[in-house]
């Protein structure tokens, strides 16, 4: 019944999700990559689910970002940083070494400079949203400002973090991926 | 041309936002704003592959679970009013400034542990959260159907009421009871699940996948999966046994400190190799180690910290 309904779902939202994904950059892939959406949601779900639409929207676009950061990882091939996560395998948290956690908290700390210059107010915003997980409405609730004031602050804080990455010399390593996806960890 | 257009930027940064909040994406619209000029998936894309990189430094940046008996010196602010905001994270954003900024919730109040040390928490309607170790929980005053889990791992029994459900925040993901018994992990990897009775929703407003007993979802910063568990299996480590299904040695080093209060960590090369099985807790640390020693095929070796796992000599791993 669980997978009938999801199943149901993506049949009727074919075009639309084909769609989507041509938009997202899949170009002539496009269709492979509908296959594989499936694939994905049809394996890595048993139960019912509510919204089934948004989920598959959702997956799509995770399933286009992390073939963008695939390409990207293959080209910086040289990076240490990206050797020193080759040997990651799927559904493993791995510990980082102390090495990386010192390079991913310099980094880090560029990031928090570069931040601090767009104000404490559109830092501290971006820190409680993006680096503790707090969600919008409850840091618009937390310092009274609307949700639209939020998402500007975020805007702003957003800008900073792509001119870094399109700098060179900017330290903002690009770092691997952490997938759970068809995992089979324990519960404990 | 138009990706290097600050309003362009401005604008797939707002989608990317929006997309993430459950209750405000609009995935035809998003799909008619890509279409409008293919530069809006090219700016779209910078900005994601921005945030995703930070979330990736954010996740290397807390490093190990660090128990609260190591010395890693105690957030500045969490002597402040700010606890139940910031007091979490904060040890673990190390290159991070706390600002004074952002004032606390009316009535939050937060309960913490140390690593190795459990809480029950009773609220006033007879809801039961039982705490693990190095664990970090929101609760509001006066509302019984609310915790926050911020860091660490809690098992929830809870008093259903179909009129007025309870709910657990986990980041930005809501669990919603539907008579209940159920299990939840938050670390720097993500979120985990897992329900022993009755079910739970994941994101009522957004995805709203049901968990049944017997479920358990996982959900990191780029993936969800939803897989079967053994209910008899979930949350017990409340009657000190931790049982695995081809977990990591890394997750188990974690979940040790996590319970033991001890810093336990792995061998980097060990770190991926697998183990099923039962691990059964016990205050003595030497017996405890030798049989962790034993089960998973490692050298359990005593360090200044605590435990460190590595590999036997000639054991031919």
């Amino acid at each position: 019944m669980s997978g009938h309904g999801l199943e149901a779902v993506f049949l009727d939202n074919r075009t639309a999700l084909l769609r989507f994904l041509s938009a997202r950059g899949a170009g002539p892939d496009a269709d492979d990559l509908l296959q594989e959406l499936w694939m994905k949601a049809s394996a890595g779900q048993t139960g019912p689910i509510g919204n089934p639409l948004a989920y598959l929207y959702r997956m799509a676009d995770n399933l286009m970002l992390d073939r963008r950061r695939g390409a990207q990882r293959r080209v910086r091939r040289d990076d240490a940083w990206n050797d020193l996560a080759g040997g990651t395998v799927p559904g493993v948290a791995d510990q980082p070494s102390p090495e990386r956690v010192l390079i991913a908290r310099e980094a880090l700390r560029s990031v928090e400079q570069r931040l601090a210059a767009l104000g404490e107010r559109t830092a501290a915003i971006f820190k409680a949203h993006r680096v503790e997980g707090i969600a919008q409405r409850d840091i618009a609730a937390s310092t009274g400002i609307s949700l639209s004031a939020v998402e500007k602050h975020l805007q702003k804080a957003y800008r900073v973090l792509v001119e870094m990455r399109d700098d060179p010399d900017a330290e903002l390593p690009g770092a691997r991926r952490h997938v759970i996806e068809g995992a089979d960890d324990g519960t404990g | 041309m138009a990706q290097g257009d600050p309003n362009v930027r401005e604008e797939a940064a707002g989608w990317l936002m929006r997309q993430r909040d459950p209750v405000r994406a609009d995935w035809e619209a998003f799909t008619d704003w890509l279409e409008a000029d293919p530069a809006h998936n090219a700016a779209y894309e910078a900005v994601a592959l921005a945030d995703a990189d930070l979330g990736d430094i954010v996740v290397e940046s807390r490093g190990a679970p660090a128990p609260s008996n190591d010395d890693m010196p105690l957030p500045v602010h969490r002597r402040r009013r700010l606890a139940p905001l910031f007091g979490a994270a904060a040890a673990v954003a190390a290159g991070f400034v706390a600002y004074p900024l952002l004032t606390p919730m009316a009535a939050t109040y937060a309960v913490e542990t140390k690593a190795g040390e459990r809480r029950l928490v009773t609220l006033d309607d007879g809801t039961r959260i039982e705490m693990n170790g190095d664990s970090h929980l929101s609760l509001r005053k006066g509302d019984n159907r609310y915790a926050s889990l911020d860091r660490g791992e809690a098992a929830f029994t809870v008093v259903h009421d179909p009129q007025s459900p309870f709910e657990v925040k986990v980041g930005d993901a809501i669990l919603r009871d539907v008579g209940t018994v159920f299990n939840v992990t938050r670390s720097g990897y993500g979120m985990e699940a897992a329900v022993a009775e009755g079910a739970v929703l994941y994101n009522p407003d957004g995805e709203a996948v049901r968990l049944d007993a017997g479920k358990v979802i996982r959900v990191s910063a780029s993936a969800v999966s939803v897989k079967a568990v053994d209910p008899a299996t979930v949350a017990t480590w409340r009657q000190g046994r931790l049982v695995y299904q081809g977990a990591s040695l890394a997750r188990i080093a974690a979940d040790l400190s996590r319970n033991l209060g001890t810093r336990v960590d792995v061998a980097p090369e060990l770190a991926n190799e697998h183990f099923s099985g039962v691990i059964m807790l016990d205050h003595d640390r030497a017996r405890l180690f030798a049989r962790v020693g034993a089960l998973l095929d490692v050298a359990a070796v005593r360090t200044g910290h605590g435990w460190h796992l590595k590999p036997r000599k000639r054991a031919g791993r």
